[in-house]
């Protein structure tokens, strides 16, 4: 409290005393340089203060007071005259006013309601303190929880591959051409699509799959196209090798869609 | 003559237990799956492996648990347990050196590392 008139300093300090009891130390200063130099050396909650003191008056004790006001709660005493002055105050950053002489039951019961909001927003704020530390637990637990079953898929995607790569067929660029383009061309010319393969790929190209699997593979992908080609059932497959490449796409002229897949193998050198 | 290795997998989860099984198998080991801790525990108690792969979290008994009577048991005390789980390594890796565990692998594991832990602790059986 930084008030140089020990009246109402006395009368702040009972008020004080009625609502806190023993939660509450009241510190006073007379002059507003004594008071400013213990705000900044010193952490307190609010401050009362007077706005006419001998070494500052009026605006000007407000404008030294407002760098405070983030840090403490700012309670303005002021005359009744002032009352106006006051109510800007406090639209300027400081959270209350009391009007010297009316610190009567009726500021008293303001000042309790004051204090119980106060408290309800401590209350309030430890809550969500609460609240969000439950929740990033929570998130901590999804993630974790996520993490473990991604991982299990990955390891049976993981587990297969290795299967897969370790027991594969090499076909070589003959053997293949058979397994995927001719005979698939038969099958779907059977079926009234009109179908045509080409084979572009190198000279020396072995494909690492098995052979039956790979064709029912392919016979899916040329089913699907023939479902889903506009243009009736005609449908072009070709064989290449692409070297280092897993994913492409290929918007094609004219619209329509490219169907592609990829099979591990080499190409002798 | 040399006879292969035995390894018992104890892991809740039934499609890595048999993608395990696969790839073991396809190593050549002698492979043995059980789908929780109790059984798991039984089992390794009659088969004597050469190895354990063994899941953490599990209902029941988990794997530390099992772990634990593995390695209080004098006739199971020497088996290697290499603890093959989803939870995060830097967490897990600490408790179970704690249990008496030999090795630490964190799904998705690598095939070929898996074969070398076990080969390193399996030892070349007689």
């Amino acid at each position: 409290m930084i008030e140089d008139n020990l009246g109402d300093a006395r009368l702040i300090r009972e008020m004080l005393d009625e609502v806190f009891g023993d939660s509450a130390v009241l510190v006073h200063e007379r002059m507003f340089a004594d008071g400013a130099n213990r705000l900044e050396n010193e952490q307190f909650d609010v401050l009362f203060v007077d706005l006419a003191l001998p070494d500052s008056q009026g605006l000007e004790t407000l404008d030294k007071v407002r760098p405070f006001a983030g840090a403490v709660s700012v309670v303005v005493l002021t005359r009744s005259e002032d009352e106006e002055r006051a109510e800007k105050a406090v639209s300027g950053g400081t959270q209350d006013y009391l009007v010297k002489g009316k610190i009567t039951p009726a500021i008293r019961a303001r000042s309790i309601r004051y204090s119980l909001g106060r408290n309800a927003a401590e209350e309030a704020l430890r809550g969500s303190e609460a609240a969000l530390a439950r929740q990033a637990e929570e998130l901590k637990d999804l993630v974790t929880v996520a993490a473990h079953e991604l991982r299990h898929p990955a390891t049976v995607f993981k587990g297969y591959s290795y299967i897969l790569l370790e027991n594969a067929d090499c076909l070589d660029s003959e053997v293949a051409r058979d397994a995927l383009l001719n005979r698939v061309e038969s099958e779907f010319k059977a079926q009234g699509v009109r179908i045509s393969t080409r084979d572009e790929t190198e000279e020396g190209a072995v494909l690492m799959a098995d052979r039956e699997k790979l064709r029912a593979v392919l016979a899916n992908l040329v089913g699907n196209a023939v479902k889903f080609s506009p243009a009736g059932p005609a449908v072009d497959v070709s064989a290449e090798t692409a070297l280092g490449e897993w994913i492409r796409h290929r918007p094609r002229a004219g619209g329509g869609s490219i169907f592609e897949f990829f099979i591990p193998g080499s190409v002798a050198t | 003559m040399n006879r292969p290795l035995k390894v018992v997998v104890i892991d809740d989860d039934r499609e890595v237990v048999k993608v395990t099984e696969l790839l073991l198998k396809s190593r050549g080991y002698e492979t043995v799956v059980v789908h929780g801790g109790a059984a798991g525990l039984e089992l390794v108690r009659g088969q004597m492996p050469d190895v354990v792969l063994l899941d953490i979290m599990m209902p029941g008994m988990d794997g530390l648990e099992v772990c634990r009577r593995l390695k209080s048991d004098e006739r199971t005390s020497s088996v290697p347990v290499i603890f093959v789980t989803a939870l995060d390594a830097c967490e897990c890796a600490e408790t179970a050196t704690s249990v008496g565990g030999s090795g630490f692998l964190t799904k998705p594991f690598q095939p070929t590392e898996l074969f070398a832990m076990i080969e390193e602790l399996g030892g070349t059986a007689p």
